[in-house]
């Protein structure tokens, strides 16, 4: 092959997945050769942080407590849930039909679409996720989404929760 | 045009070339980076529900229906490290390259399959770089057939390439926001803001940073954002221009790793490959007459792979030598790495050793 089209097909590839991910965080392909950005800013000013946290887990005698990292699979991978959280770990939405032709036309479907899950498919789920929580000494009958507001006082150190907001999934 | 185009091609590829006897070192070193830093798994994925499958529009993944069976991901994890093992002892290096490095980004793309995309890819991105030159034809047990210098020289024109893109990528969004020359806002000080205090990074110098003045925290926001941008400029200016820049490159590293106890450990192959040739090729000449050195390092790589493969099996829990990333010292020994190749990469400037770089 011309050397000239080598480096075509690499500027395409580079530019490709740079253009989709400049587009959208959740346009940007795997795999993109590309690095993070992180063009947030501060006030040099500013001595208190806000921030939003997001937190898993089970009610254990009445109260919140967030599922055990290591339990959840490992610490490492336990971050890597963001979509899947986001999208309530695949149990809302109508049940796939049980019966799925894999032909090209479905194919493409599930290609573009979100996918749909069907009833057997959330039941694995759900048992999955209960006996995360069991094991984590946690009421296995609902998962919880903890997402809560809070801020920070640098010179205080002092963490003050403005707002909570309790989401829960029957299992 | 054309004539334009490739008097350009030919500066970067000059730019870029290094000495293939350099470029077996690389590959050995590539392997057992990969079998001791950064060993990688896939069979965890089998483990999750269906349900938690949300692959990213444009990816390998999403060519599945749903998380595929253990048996898939034990395979793809033990073509992986026969492939690096392979490789490492160079036999077959250059398949062994190309399939493991399009294996790995294939296993990582289910990995990524659940939101969150991490930024390794250089990792593979050397394997394949590797795959298209002739390291497999030194250091090998096995000599690879030999491809055209022409090739060669294509494939780290492309690597280089995408290491400065790679960098052009984060400097882009970070431009139109940080170069504001206002001295009340910073966007360094949101990262060292969100890391230190909300993710609790609090190891190595991050402490440090409390203590800069506002005018050194907006001045590294300059910093980042023309460093990440220029990288293209340097590749073309020269080949100690794109020395000078990889160096400032793995220096941003060691200080992200230092003060923000980010580490991007996935880079270090590939800036190994135009960094240390020259040290490379004195490794070598040390090499020559003490060929029992040779042996001993291929001995314990050869045991780290026998481990790996059986980890791989599930023989044992055991990562051999990996445990040394996740012990007390982790942060001592990747700190050293960073700061080793600054310091050659500092040395062979000074002494000129990448313009004197024999290339074929």
């Amino acid at each position: 092959m011309n050397r000239i089209y080598r480096y075509a097909i690499a500027a395409v590839i580079l530019i490709g997945g740079f253009v989709l991910r400049e587009r959208s965080l959740n346009l940007e392909p795997y795999p993109a050769v590309v690095f993070p950005v992180g063009s947030y800013k501060k006030h040099v000013q500013d001595s208190v942080i806000n921030y939003n946290g997001k937190d898993i887990g089970g009610m254990s005698n009445g109260e919140f407590k967030k599922i055990k990292e290591d339990v959840f699979l490992n610490h490492e991978v336990f971050k890597r849930f963001r979509r899947a959280r986001d999208h309530k770990w695949g149990l809302m939405g109508k049940d796939k039909p049980i019966k799925e032709s894999l032909g090209f036309k479905q194919k493409m479907k599930r290609l573009l679409l979100k996918p749909t899950w069907s009833k057997e498919e959330k039941e694995t789920a759900k048992q999955w996720i209960a006996d995360k929580l069991k094991k984590s000494n946690l009421g296995p009958d609902k998962l919880y989404l903890r997402n809560s507001n809070v801020n920070y006082v640098i010179k205080t150190e002092v963490r003050d929760t403005l707002s909570v907001n309790l989401s829960s999934i029957d299992l | 045009m054309k004539k334009a185009i490739n008097q350009f091609l030919n500066r970067l590829e000059y730019n870029t070339n290094v000495n293939t006897k350099s470029l077996s070192y690389s590959r050995v070193f590539l392997g057992a980076y990969i079998l001791i830093i950064m060993p990688l798994h896939w069979q965890w994925i089998a483990e999750l529900p269906n349900t938690f499958f949300f692959p990213v529009v444009i990816s390998p993944a999403k060519l599945f229906t749903g998380i595929p069976d253990q048996w898939f991901f034990f395979l793809i994890e033990l073509v992986f490290y026969l492939c690096v093992v392979l490789f490492t002892i160079g036999v077959y290096s250059r398949y062994a390259l190309f399939i493991g490095g399009i294996v790995a980004i294939f296993g990582q793309s289910f990995a990524f399959a659940f939101g969150k995309i991490d930024h390794n890819l250089f990792l593979f991105i050397a394997c394949l770089v590797l795959a298209f030159t002739n390291c497999g034809r030194y250091l090998a047990l096995r000599k690879d057939k030999p491809v055209s210098l022409k090739l060669q020289r294509t494939a780290l024109g492309i690597g280089a390439l995408c290491i400065a893109f790679a960098l052009f990528s984060a400097g882009y969004g970070k431009s139109w926001k940080w170069l504001d020359f206002d001295m009340t806002e910073g966007g360094f000080l949101r990262w060292f803001y969100t890391s230190y205090f909300v993710k609790e990074r609090q190891d190595l110098l991050s402490y440090w940073i409390t203590l800069f003045p506002a005018w050194a925290v907006e001045l590294m926001d300059y910093t980042a954002v023309i460093f990440e941008l220029t990288g293209l400029i340097f590749l073309i200016v020269g080949r100690k221009a794109w020395r000078v820049y990889l160096g400032i490159a793995v220096f941003f590293h060691l200080a992200n790793y230092l003060f923000l106890n980010i580490n991007f450990t996935a880079n270090v192959p590939i800036y190994v490959i135009f960094l240390l040739s020259p040290l490379w090729m004195e490794l070598d000449k040390v090499l020559k007459n003490r060929t029992w050195i040779k042996k001993v390092v291929f001995g314990l790589i050869a045991i780290q792979a026998i481990i790996m493969l059986a980890n791989v099996l599930g023989l044992t829990s055991s990562e051999g030598l990996n445990f040394l990333v996740h012990s007390g010292i982790s942060e001592f020994l990747l700190v050293s790495l960073w700061a080793s190749i600054v310091c050659v990469t500092l040395i062979c400037l000074f002494q000129g050793r990448y313009k004197k770089e024999k290339l074929e």
